[in-house]
This record gives C-alpha cells, sequence and structure tokens, in this order.
C-alpha cells in the first residue's frame, strides 16, 4: 500500500508526471538537434583531415581539427559543458536547452568526425586509386566512389552516436537544465523519495534506447540488402 | 608522347626509384619486367602521379603533370588498370563504366549508355551489363576494368599487373583482349610477369632491378641476347 502511496505522489499529485514529460521532451530536443548538429561539424571536420591526408596540403588546418577532436575526446563532457555555460555564455542571457544542444553538439562533433573518418578509411585505398585514373578530383572521388560505400558503415555507427547522446544528455541536469534525469530529482526532492523518480527515468531511458537500438540494426539491415 | 625525366621516389629514407630516364611513342607496347619489389609498379603510379614522384618530371604530349587542373585531365587520356581490378562494388558494370565520362560531362549519360554498350560487346560481357562486380570472375571483373578506362578514349593506357590475380583460363581472356587493343594502336604501358606474353606482344621491353632501368630492347634482344649479369639472372629465375 506504502508502494501505491509513493508511486501515486510521484506521478499524480500537482499532475508532477508533467515534470517527467517536460524532461523527456527536453532529452529528446537536446538529443536530436544536438545529434544534428554534431553531424554538420563532424563530417566538416571529417572531410577537411581527409582531404588534408590526401593532399599532403593544409597542415595547420588539419593540425586543428585533428586538436579539436582530442580536446572533446580528451575531457569529460560534463566540464566542457560547464566551460560552455559558465564561461564562455557566463553573461549572456541564453536559453538553457540551447547551451544544451550546443554544448553535446560540440561535444559530439568529435565522435562523430571519428566515425565518418573510419568509415571512409574502411574502403580499399585503391577504390581512391581507382577514381584518381579516371580523371577525377578529390570531391568527386567522394562524392561518387567513396561515400556511397562508406555510409553503410557511418550510418549505423550514428545511430549509436544518438544513443549514447540520449543517456550523455543527463549530464545537463547539473547545470539545471530540465531533461530526464533532473526532472525525476526534482520530483523527488518534494516526495522525499528517490525510489519511484529514478526508476521511472530509468525505464524511459531504457525504453528509449531499446527503441532506437533496434531502429539502428532494422538500418543495418536495409543497407546491408541494399548493396547484395 | 610521354617522356620521364629523371624521375626519383623515396618512401621515408628508402629510394624505389632512382633517376628512371624513360620515352614512350604513339603507338608503342611498351612491357616492364623486373624482380618483385624492384619499382615496376611505383614507377607506373608515378608517370600518372597517383604517386607523387620525389624528384624529376613525367611530360605528357608536353604538358608536365603537376598539381594542378590540367593533372585531371591528362589522367582522362592516361588509362589505368589495377592488378586487383578497383571496379566500383557499388554501382553495376554499366554503371562503372559510364561514371567517368557522366560525371566528368565529356558525354551524355544516353551517349555514355550507348558507348559502354558497344564496349561490353568487344569484351563479351553485353549479358551482364546490370550485374555487380562480384558477381562476375576475375577474368570478367578485369575486361570491365579495362572497359572503363576504355570509354574514355585514352591515348595511353598503363597496365600493373593485369593478370596476377587471375587463374590461367582467366589471364587468356584478359591477355587477348589486350593484344587486340595493342593491334588496334593503342599505346600501351604493361608491367607483366607473363614473359610469353611480353614475348609476343612487346614492341619494346624494359628491364628493371632495384628502381633502376637496367637494360632495354626488342623482346628479341631482351630474351636471346641478354647483356646485364642481373637480367640474365632473372631470366634464369624464371625457368
Ligand atoms: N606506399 C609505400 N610505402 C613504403 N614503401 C613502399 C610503398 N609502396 C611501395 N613501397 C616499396 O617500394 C618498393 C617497390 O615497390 P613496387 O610495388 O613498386 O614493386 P614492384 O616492382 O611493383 O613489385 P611486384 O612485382 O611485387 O609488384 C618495395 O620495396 C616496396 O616495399
Ligand atoms: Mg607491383
Amino acid at each position: 500500500m506504502k508502494l501505491f502511496e509513493n508511486l501515486y505522489d510521484t506521478l499524480i499529485v500537482d499532475n508532477r508526471y508533467l515534470f517527467f514529460l517536460e524532461g523527456l521532451k527536453n532529452t529528446l530536443i537536446i538529443a536530436f538537434f544536438a545529434v544534428i548538429l554534431g553531424c554538420i561539424i563532424g563530417i566538416f571536420i571529417a572531410l577537411i583531415r581527409n582531404y588534408c591526408d590526401y593532399s599532403k596540403k593544409f597542415k595547420f588546418l588539419n593540425f586543428l581539427a585533428k586538436s579539436y577532436v582530442n580536446i572533446i575526446r580528451g575531457t569529460p563532457s560534463i566540464l566542457q559543458l560547464m566551460i560552455i555555460y559558465y564561461v564562455i555564455f557566463a553573461s549572456v542571457d541564453i536559453n538553457i536547452v540551447l547551451v544544451g544542444i550546443l554544448a553535446f553538439g560540440i561535444n559530439s562533433g568529435a565522435y562523430v568526425a571519428e566515425v565518418i573518418r573510419a568509415g571512409i578509411n574502411s574502403i580499399d585505398k585503391g577504390q581512391i586509386e581507382a577514381g584518381a585514373s579516371i580523371g577525377f578530383k578529390y570531391y568527386q572521388i567522394m562524392r561518387y566512389i567513396i561515400l556511397p560505400q562508406a555510409i553503410k558503415n557511418i550510418l549505423p555507427a550514428l545511430g549509436n552516436e544518438f544513443i549514447t547522446l540520449v543517456k550523455e544528455t543527463s549530464v545537463g541536469a547539473y547545470i539545471g537544465i530540465v531533461e530526464l534525469t533532473k526532472a525525476s530529482d526534482i520530483i523527488a526532492s518534494r516526495t522525499y523519495d528517490y525510489f519511484f523518480p529514478l526508476i521511472i527515468v530509468a525505464v524511459i531511458y531504457f525504453i528509449l534506447t531499446l527503441i532506437l537500438s533496434k531502429l539502428v540494426s532494422l538500418m543495418e539491415r536495409k543497407l546491408n540488402n541494399v548493396s547484395s | 608522347m610521354l617522356v620521364v625525366k629523371n624521375l626519383e621516389k623515396s618512401f621515408g629514407k628508402t629510394k624505389v626509384l632512382k633517376k628512371i630516364n624513360l620515352e614512350v611513342n604513339e603507338k608503342e607496347r611498351l612491357v616492364i619486367i623486373g624482380p618483385s619489389g624492384c619499382g615496376k609498379s611505383t614507377l607506373l603510379r608515378c608517370i600518372n602521379h597517383i604517386e607523387k614522384p620525389t624528384k624529376g618530371k613525367v611530360l605528357f604530349e608536353g604538358i608536365p603533370l603537376d598539381d594542378n587542373e590540367e593533372l585531371y585531365k591528362i589522367r582522362i587520356k592516361m588509362g589505368m588498370v589495377f592488378q586487383q581490378f578497383n571496379l566500383f562494388p557499388h554501382l553495376t558494370v554499366l554503371e562503372n563504366i559510364i561514371l567517368a565520362p557522366v560525371k566528368l560531362n565529356l558525354l551524355t549519360k544516353e551517349e555514355a549508355i550507348k558507348k559502354a554498350r558497344e564496349l561490353l560487346l568487344k569484351i563479351h560481357l553485353e549479358d551482364k551489363e546490370a550485374n555487380y562486380p562480384k558477381e562476375l570472375s576475375g577474368g570478367q571483373m578485369q575486361r570491365v576494368a579495362i572497359a572503363r578506362a576504355l570509354i574514355l578514349e585514352p591515348k595511353l593506357m598503363l597496365f600493373d599487373e593485369p593478370t596476377s590475380a587471375l587463374d590461367p583460363q582467366m589471364k587468356k581472356e584478359v591477355l587477348e583482349l589486350m593484344e587486340e587493343l595493342g593491334k588496334s594502336g593503342l599505346t600501351m604501358i604493361v608491367v607483366t610477369h607473363e614473359m610469353a606474353f611480353a614475348k609476343n606482344f612487346a614492341s619494346r621491353i624494359i628491364f628493371m632491378d632495384d628502381g633502376e632501368i637496367i637494360e632495354e630492347g626488342t623482346p628479341q634482344e631482351i630474351f636471346k641476347n641478354p647483356k646485364s649479369s642481373k637480367l640474365k639472372e632473372f631470366l634464369d629465375s624464371l625457368i
């Protein structure tokens, strides 16, 4: 009976379930837009690095791109989030969800860049040479030969990146973004009971990632069928 | 048509090509032979600048190959065929052949398809145009790779051990096609270990060892009257 009462307190009293919905909404918004921003940054960085490696030109630009990836991957995301919120936007009045999108997008960009680079590098070097030998320029080799093949490896990996990001956004609670984890915290602070808020949020994360990984493996199978 | 001047290539500290000088005239069928690792592939790849020479120059019809716009135009006129075929696995046979002329705006898609079908007829693969490379035998793949180069109407074709990855029956199909191309007057540079083919096919043979051209001459001169001890040794090692 006590359990039931706690559950009722957690969800129904004062319409507290709305916090969960708000949290879910923000979690999804941040993860979704961050992964888009991450893709834009990641494609850009990956192509810069690949082009510089290929042509052996623009060494400094390559160094900058490499540094970005290394710095992002070498520091905790919570620190990156705090630096962006408390240092870079310290004196700016900015929507905190937007801060989350920016921070996680910039973070994700480094990982997406590596995913794309790995996808491109997984294609046999002979393909680039064959492309060059028929008179193609770098961008034509990428566009018509390498990327159509690499996309099969890249898309599922990007899906996994999105799944990671959904969980990673929980770090946003730390600067006060009302995403899922923060929502459970808010409710727990009112009901003085952590059990249900945490369990419910855990279940929501789990279902979300379960659905997403099913989608990724579906996509993987589709992509493999296309080529065979 | 092709001039190679003092070409050198190093990978790190190892010199793979040492001062190579070479001239190829129109309609020549030049065969390059030599022991494994002596730099034959590297030479071929430097000729179309897939590999950047460390020193020296390559001129095609008087124009130096360099890192500029000309390079891409020259490569169109300089086909290359690889040991591993390097067909594009995500495209069908027909798409493989028409990709370059269409994307380079040399032909409309209809023109390219028409021309590709003529080439498929020539390589006896007219019934395979909708197949993907992995559905073909090695010999068929290599013939498609040759057609992919031919559609650009190259003036010079480079072949890097085009039959090394093939078993005997398939070798024959490809070598016959190459002989046909030679007869039609195409200028060709062929790296091969097929000595019987080299004897029949070549108008001139170059023997390389350790990054250098050691000897050159007609098939007769190379096989019947080898001058250098290295070439003698190499020919003996083949038997
Ligand atoms: N990308 C590379 N990096 C470093 N060394 C290389 C590279 N490519 C070739 N080499 C070296 O250069 C030398 C010449 O290689 P190359 O492939 O030109 O020989 P080859 O005459 O074609 O041999 P094969 O008959 O076996 O094909 C070899 O010792 C090889 O190890
Ligand atoms: Mg070789």
